[in-house]
């Protein structure tokens, strides 16, 4: 690993984050003030620390749900829908088994519940050349009507007792609990465990090996017949299952609830993840735990200062316009290092004449 | 009496329709300009909603309509002109810088509203513009309410054939698809292609702040978070289905916005579904309009999305 793929990481978060700052000076409160409390509010506390941790878990799936069809080529902008359709399942099946039920069973069925999510823009990319981009979106926009109506006054899985649009509580045995004496829990190690086998799976296996070469080299691609339909609803199958999957563990360890609200953009989020870790699986670990220290700090901060969570989405759109930019910089810091280079051999050249006119 | 009211539900349904479609129209207008040229603007709801925003909050604090009007539309050019530095003249990948944008705009149109208007005022309304009648047309009955809409609602209609003209019978426009098809070849025989690019981009930023504009300035005179509601992205799906013809694009949006307002009638005599479903129409529409515009594959510009580097292969 070279240092400059960590180095232009920090700086786009540097970047980010100084463009960030200025929003908050029309409302009157100090950059400085504004990253002190959202330090203070992920890290500042046992609370924090262990929300954060949480957090990064599930940013950390939503991330790799982008990464792998960026891989090959395919933009999936739905981990969001993937995600709500995954937790809708959940709580569909957690409240058809009410008090005995197994935690495994809820994580199956989202995962296969996101996976169709996505599976249908796949498809319909695959057969149709419907753009992915396009048809995510309106995907997310259908999944937010689903749980909407779900949950809603006439819907199946609404609380009758309560007065807001929520599901039942997810009862006991669906809930995580953190390992003795740690802030970790079942979500953690699942997501530090599928990021390493996305890793393998993207570098040392065959299927893996096709999926990079469609990004790559799609001429290449074509020529040694890798098929790219069905690796484009392979990808989406992926990227669907791994949001859905962060769905059910929203509902199991933060939410408990089915609510329209359930996911604050984290679906969006994870295409911010795996731009910043330059749709690296393994990066995807740091940028996530960033993003959830951003976000947990933020939530902190509206809180306490009354500064709208929109701030922070604002500063993530950021990072990926700034983390887009990011071979654009090292061209032209390269570029700048060779004319610098240049100059100096010249200079080198015109001191080494001037040295051979002395020896005459 | 019977009769009356199926007058006023058809004159309901005409410019309700005519108003639901009039963003979407501005925008594919826009998109199309960008995408002849052969520049992907997947940001174009980012724009419209960052316009969205800026017209109604500098309408708000100078209670002007055309001062916001004049702010969004130069928001829409200025996010324009940073699209087209970034993807003409850095070469950037044009679909996450699409997609960044769009996230900047959903969450940054929100934040501007909130910290310079909610914050210190509350919930503010304004009056959007005022109708206009259009004599002799507004007196014809049912179609008549066509000439009873807002400014923008006939702009939108007129820059249509606007469009279709600097597109199709002007040097410009023939340039225009010339660089959008083959941009090395136009490059030879003289053509500019990057200033070309460039001001079909800000064309296309100036139409998304008109589009935009027409939210909060032209129709409801509020604020709501994501208000756009997806119609930056139904309008991608138009210029598809259009085949990047401005006045089919124009059509597509006219069809989509009637069956997007009857379903307001269905809704009222089919009680038994839940409102979801019609909610949830619009972007069953568009995910249908992407899968049959997909035959249009041959009329796509061909260079669409890939940035011209002078010298390159690509």
């Amino acid at each position: 690993m070279e240092l400059r793929n960590l180095v232009y990481p920090l700086l786009t978060i540097l970047i980010a984050s100084a463009i960030g700052s200025l929003f908050v000076i029309p409302i009157g409160i100090s950059p400085f003030k504004l990253y002190q409390s959202l330090i203070l509010g992920s890290l500042g506390s046992i609370r924090g620390i262990t929300d954060t941790i949480v957090l990064a878990g599930i940013l950390l799936l939503t991330g790799l749900s982008a990464l792998v069809p960026f891989r090959a080529g395919v933009w999936n902008i739905g981990a969001e829908g993937q995600l709500l359709m995954g937790a809708f399942a959940a709580t569909y099946v957690f409240t058809a088994l009410g008090t005995q039920g197994n935690a495994a069973l809820l994580l199956v069925v989202g995962t296969l519940c996101g996976s169709l999510w996505g599976g249908i823009a796949g498809v319909l990319k695959a057969k149709f050349n419907a753009n992915e981009i396009v048809t995510t979106v309106f995907l997310n926009y259908i999944a937010m009507f689903i749980v909407s109506w779900s949950v809603g006054p006439s819907g199946p899985l609404r609380d009758a007792r309560q007065a807001g649009n929520l599901s039942l509580p997810m009862p006991q045995w669906g809930r995580l609990t953190f390992f003795a004496g740690t802030p970790l829990n079942t979500l953690t190690l699942t997501s530090l465990l599928l990021a390493l086998i996305t890793y393998f799976f993207l570098s040392r296996t065959c299927w893996g090996y096709e999926i990079r070469t469609l990004s790559g080299n799609p001429l290449a691609a074509r020529q040694a017949g890798v098929n790219k339909g069905l690796m484009t609803i392979i990808v989406m199958l992926i990227g669907g299952g791994l949001a859905g999957l962060a769905g059910v563990f929203m509902l199991m360890s933060v939410s408990n609830v089915l609510v329209l609200g359930l996911s604050s953009n984290y679906g969006y989020v994870g295409i911010a993840v795996a731009m910043l870790a330059t749709q690296h699986p393994i990066g995807s670990i740091f940028s996530s735990i960033y993003f959830a220290i951003l976000y947990i700090g933020g939530q902190y901060t509206q809180i306490t200062m009354q500064v709208p969570i929109m701030l922070v989405n604002s500063i993530t759109a950021i990072t990926i316009l700034i983390a887009m930019l990011r071979t654009r910089i090292i061209t032209m810091i390269d570029r700048f290092r060779q004319i610098l280079m240049m100059i100096i051999s010249k200079l080198g050249k015109i001191n080494g004449r001037r040295d051979d006119r002395d020896d005459d | 009496m019977e009769g009356a009211m199926i007058e006023t539900m058809i004159e309901a349904l005409i410019e309700s329709t005519l108003v639901t479609a009039t963003p979407i129209i501005l925008a594919v207008l826009g998109l199309t300009f960008a995408e002849r040229s052969g520049v992907l603007n997947v940001g174009m709801e980012g724009i419209m909603l960052m316009s969205a925003s800026t017209g109604f909050t500098v309408a708000a604090i100078t209670g002007s309509l055309a001062m916001g009007l004049v702010a969004a539309l130069i928001m829409g050019i200025a996010l324009g002109g940073i699209i087209a530095f970034l993807s003409i003249s850095l070469c950037v990948d044009q679909v996450i810088l699409g997609i960044g944008i769009w996230f900047l705009g959903l969450s940054l149109s929100n934040y501007i509203w909130w910290s310079i208007i909610f914050n210190t005022r509350g919930v503010v309304y304004l009056t959007p513009f005022p109708r206009l009648s259009i004599p002799f047309v507004s007196d014809i009955p049912i179609i008549g309410v066509i000439g009873e809409q807002n400014w923008m609602v006939y702009a939108a209609l007129i820059l249509v054939f606007v469009t279709y003209f600097v597109l199709n019978k002007t040097v410009f426009g023939l340039r225009v698809s010339a660089v959008g098809q083959n941009p090395m070849g136009a490059d030879l025989i003289g053509v500019r292609v990057f200033l070309l690019r460039y001001v079909c981009v800000i064309i296309c930023g100036f139409f998304a702040g008109l589009a935009g504009s027409f939210f909060t300035l032209g129709q409801t005179g509020s604020w709501t978070n994501n208000i756009t509601a997806g119609d930056g992205w139904i309008a991608i799906a138009m210029v598809r289905l259009g085949r990047w013809n401005p006045f089919w694009g124009t059509v597509g949006a006219l069809i989509f916005g009637f069956f997007i307002k009857i379903q307001f009638i269905l809704q009222l005599s089919i009680s038994g579904l839940p409102y979801e479903v019609f909610l949830a129409l619009p972007y069953t529409i568009g995910i249908i309009i992407l899968v049959i515009s997909s035959k249009f594959k041959g009329a796509e510009p061909k260079s669409l999305g890939i940035p011209y580097r002078r010298g390159a292969e690509h």
